[in-house]
């Protein structure tokens, strides 16, 4: 009993070793591609975006006798030939051949293109080694963010028909957008002080200014400055508030048309400009472009009435750094008296 | 009863084999009868013949035999002045008067006879010859060399165009040494001993066989992502990119404030390398306002508060990846921004690489800068990254 199984064992043996003792292959399709310089350019690498423009290309290094070529796009791998995973969400069936380099006879072959497949066909001819570029619009980009292959074959007809006369693969990627994001926000920036050291709203000198004793003979002047600066589309104003120099019940009258400095009345006023009578002031400075209003726009011409506008811009100024000249005139009959007052500038950004 | 009825059939068993053994002995007797052998040949030894490829392929008239034996000890051979190597198909055995076999199908063809002599064979003057429709090589030189029975090696190379049979299988060489030319030149496979009686002999077996063919798959592949949080591909995540202190630009006349940057980690086998372009159809955008692209090549960061910017830079580069120069490859301090080209069909070349490289990340840096006007407002700005590879 044992012969017999093991004759019977050696001719399974055998029959097993005629049938599939031929040549030892792990074999796959694939080529010694003569196709180099194989890329795809992508307008678009977004995931599901769609309009997206594919252009493929690749040199041809021999002469082929071509009469179709397939682009096939696969998830899994770019080897022709073997099972194709269907990305999900790509389109070409739609893609139009916008142009083409190599030949000029390529049109869309409908019939053999499908979602993930396109054909190209023309009347089968030798054509000699050149490179190739195919532009295809209306393409809608697979759902999935990854590594996805291109598997380029080419036959010797029309349609995919006729014999494959070579093949080769590529990857392409597809990605998600990168998102930028920032805020500007609305921003008016003043500040107000004796001095505003180089035009920096962060230095900032003092806050009360000494006029010194008043004479009948002579002008006491002094300066304070203030710098604004916004990106209110509509432009700001700056407004001066407060009360003409008081003492007690004494007031030094203000100055509310426009006039020179007369010593030896009762003036209070301010302007915005360089003067020379008295000496005192300086232009606005800075990028800024800001304008002052006319009645404290004169040389030499001092006006004070509390709540109007010194300074305005209609739209959205850079900093400007102006400078406001307060002078003082007394008569003989002034009552003596310490005189103070508080500048309230007010600056209104309309965004 | 069992031991009974085996006896008999091993008792005939033997008388079978004893009749076999008898019967053969017979044969062979008559056959050894029947084979010219030479009186005093010894086998050369060490005897072979290495094939550079055992293929059977019929178009493969490339194949080298590399020929070696030694003088046998005991052989009466001082001066070699011939040698036989004959192929046959049916046997290698010294004496056997047929030799069968089709040349090109079940015996090689000696096509060329070309030879690269070695061992006691680089005296110079010998000839190669082919016999029987170039089934037969011969070798042959009137001069002839000396040699020492038990240490002569003789080598050679027999052609270097031969063409194995086409037929897979086992095929035989039967090789003889003459000390008189004539004796190869007047082998004949009936009677070797024609010429010229032979001095030693030796047979050889051959075999062509199948090839195997092993096939790999390395498939073209492309690794590219773009990430914010990680350190590579595989762990990197992505998320909106925040502009400024905290998100806003509040401070007019610095220079990028907060400037902050993504990862590009690019791997591929691509022969051509790779080329990562960037998309962007419009500088960082609020509604109708955007902040001014900073140029088309690479440009001072600005710090007056009059000047808004808007740019990138590649601030780092990967292992083997170039930045585009003059443009994105920015030193420290600079950034571009190309309306035009960003917002062209396949966007501005930022990187590329020149061939095939393992993984390796590359730096952008964004930077944005608000003027004193700029509009407030909320901006965006949208990249998109295309690698593309050229295999």
């Amino acid at each position: 009993m044992q012969r017999v199984g093991l004759k019977r064992l050696g001719l399974l043996l055998t029959l097993v070793a005629l049938l599939f003792g031929g040549p030892l292959r792990f074999h796959s399709q694939a080529f010694d591609t003569t196709l180099p310089n194989r890329s795809l350019l992508l307008s678009d690498s977004v995931a599901t975006r769609t309009g997206v423009t594919y252009t493929f290309g690749f040199d041809t290094t021999l002469a082929l006798t071509i009469g179709s070529v397939e682009f096939e796009i696969c998830s899994n791998d770019p080897f022709p030939g073997t099972s194709c995973t269907v990305p999900p969400g790509f389109d070409i069936s739609g893609g139009l051949l916008a142009s083409q380099t190599g030949t000029s006879d390529f049109a869309v072959d409908v019939p053999s293109t499908n979602a993930h497949k396109l054909v190209l066909s023309r009347i089968a001819s030798a054509v000699s080694p050149t490179t190739f570029s195919f532009e295809i619009t209306g393409v809608t980009n697979p759902d999935d963010v990854g590594t996805e292959y291109m598997r380029l074959r080419i036959f010797n007809a029309p349609s995919t028909g006729g014999s494959l006369v070579d093949a080769a693969g590529l990857a392409f990627s597809i990605n998600g957008d990168l998102n930028l994001a920032t805020e500007v926000p609305p921003h008016l920036d003043f500040c107000v002080g004796v001095e505003i050291a180089s035009a920096d709203c962060s230095v900032i000198l003092g806050d009360s200014v000494e006029m010194g004793t008043l004479t009948t003979g002579a002008t006491a002047a002094v300066t304070s400055e203030f710098m604004v600066g916004t990106n209110a589309q509509n432009g700001y104003i700056v407004t001066v508030n407060g009360f003409p120099l008081t003492s007690g019940n004494n007031v030094i009258t203000s100055i509310t048309t426009p006039a020179s400095s007369a010593p030896g009345t009762n003036q209070f006023g301010i302007n915005l400009k360089q003067n020379t009578v008295p000496v005192i002031g300086s232009e606005p400075v800075g990028a800024g472009s800001g304008t002052i209003t006319s009645n404290y726009n004169v040389p030499n011409k001092f006006r004070f009435v509390s709540g109007e506008t010194i300074v305005s811009h209609p739209t959205a100024d850079d900093f400007t750094k102006f400078t406001v000249s307060y002078i003082t005139n007394i008569d003989s009959s002034q009552d003596p008296g310490i005189y103070a007052t508080t500048m309230t500038y007010v600056a209104t950004g309309n965004f | 009863m069992l031991k009974g009825k085996k006896m008999p059939k091993i008792s005939q068993m033997l008388r079978r084999m004893a009749y076999l053994a008898a019967s053969t002995l017979v044969s062979l007797g008559s056959i050894v009868a029947l084979i010219p052998q030479s009186a005093s040949a010894n086998p050369v030894s060490s005897r072979s013949i290495q094939m550079s490829t055992s293929s059977n392929a019929g178009s493969s008239a490339t194949t080298t035999y590399l020929l070696n034996f030694t003088i046998p000890t005991g052989s009466s051979m001082t001066t070699l002045r011939g040698i036989v190597i004959d192929f046959c198909s049916n046997s290698p055995i010294i004496g056997d008067t047929t030799c069968s076999g089709t040349v090109g199908t079940t015996v090689p063809t000696m096509s060329t006879t070309g030879m690269v002599s070695g061992g006691v064979l680089t005296a110079s003057g010998w000839t190669a010859g082919t016999l029987n429709a170039n089934r037969t090589y011969t070798l042959t030189n009137a001069t002839g060399v000396a040699v020492t029975a038990g240490s002569s090696v003789v080598t050679l190379t027999m052609s270097t165009a031969i063409q194995n049979p086409t037929t897979l299988g086992t095929f035989y060489a039967r090789i003889y040494t003459y000390s008189a030319t004539a004796g190869a030149t007047g082998y004949l496979v009936a009677n070797p001993d024609t010429g010229a009686v032979h001095v030693d002999d030796g047979g050889i077996a051959l075999s062509t066989a199948n090839q195997i063919t092993v096939t790999a798959k390395v498939q073209e592949s492309l690794t590219f992502c773009v990430y914010t949080a990680g350190s590579d591909c595989a762990g990197g995540t992505v998320a909106g990119i925040s502009l400024g202190t905290s998100g806003v630009l509040v401070v007019y006349n610095a220079a990028y404030v907060g400037a902050t940057t993504a990862k590009i980690g690019l791997a591929s086998n691509a022969s051509g390398g790779v080329i990562v372009r960037a998309k962007n159809p419009a500088t960082l955008t609020s509604g109708a306002f955007t902040i001014t692209a900073q140029g088309n090549s690479c440009t001072a960061d600005s710090t007056t508060t009059t000047v808004e910017q808007f740019g990138f830079r590649v601030s780092s580069v990967g292992a083997n990846q170039s930045a585009a120069t003059g443009i994105y490859g920015c030193s420290s301090g600079q950034h571009a921004f190309h309306t035009t080209n960003l917002n062209s069909t396949y966007g501005d070349e930022i990187l590329r690489t020149t061939g095939a490289q393992d993984e390796s990340q590359s730096a952008i840096e964004f930077a944005a800068k608000a003027a004193t006007t700029t509009e407030p407002g909320i901006y965006t700005s949208t990249f998109t990254y295309i690698a593309t590879g050229t295999y």
